[in-house]
């Protein structure tokens, strides 16, 4: 099963961006479908994790008010060739995401 | 100290993301009352032609920023998400938010004990008005 996490680091001045693409269908569960009536159920991250080298430097909550498909980015400064980052995610129905990614430079 | 994750689904605001109104929003937050400030950087489009994909950025050079919450006002559930910075990292994050009518957008934020709050608005084109 393919990672619903995509991981991308970029260098812009002195900061080092973490871009976090999450495939989730963020469904409120407040919606009807067209075709039968009945609510789709709630379907949405319910929290993200970032941590480096074990560290934790960002804990985030969240919630279908967020767009389908989320794109999360980050910044941190002093990171260095070899450090790892890791995004844990969390959603609704107790789904548990997990996502590396070490820096090159 | 890595908590296991499950406990960060146990620790999941559900008062706050299950508010219908933004008094009770920042209620949950402890946010009652917050200064407005001058230091938080929010960027959302002033017109959205997309309510369901409004890109947002914010960012906060309030000094010992330790959380951020995104709040939209005129949404079913206008907690967005929250965010704690801790061990350096920048108090800023990138994300694209649902606002299913004209609203206003608020960020709060906790530093130092203290709270501040910016906000913008948004407006959502619709079929009534495209003339």
């Amino acid at each position: 099963m393919t990672n619903p996490i995509a991981l991308k680091l970029r260098q812009i001045d002195d900061r080092t961006e973490i871009e976090i693409k999450i495939l989730h269908p963020m469904e409120p569960g407040d919606a009807l479908t067209q075709k039968s009536g009945t609510p789709r159920p709630p379907s949405f991250l319910q929290s993200i994790v970032i941590q480096l080298n074990g560290r934790t430097l960002v804990e985030g909550q969240l919630s279908a008010s967020l767009s389908k498909n989320p794109i999360f980015a980050f910044s941190f400064s002093g990171i260095k060739a070899g450090d790892k980052f890791a995004v844990y995610c969390t959603d609704n129905k107790g789904g548990e995401f997990k996502s590396e990614i070490v820096a090159q430079s | 100290m890595l908590r296991p994750i499950s406990a960060m689904a146990a620790d999941w605001n559900k008062t706050g993301f299950d508010a219908r109104s933004v008094a009770d929003v920042l209620k949950s937050l402890n946010a009652g009352s917050s200064a407005a400030s001058k230091s938080i950087q929010l960027k959302v489009p002033e017109i959205a032609d997309e309510g369901s994909v409004v890109p947002v950025f914010v960012a906060s050079k309030i000094p010992n920023t330790q959380m951020i919450a995104i709040i939209v006002d005129n949404n079913v559930h206008p907690l967005a998400a929250s965010f704690v910075f801790s061990n350096g990292a920048d108090p800023a994050f990138s994300a694209q938010l649902k606002v299913r009518r004209t609203s206003a957008v608020k960020v709060v934020v906790q530093a130092g004990g203290q709270y501040f709050r910016a906000s913008k608005e948004v407006k959502v084109a619709s079929a009534d008005m495209c003339s």
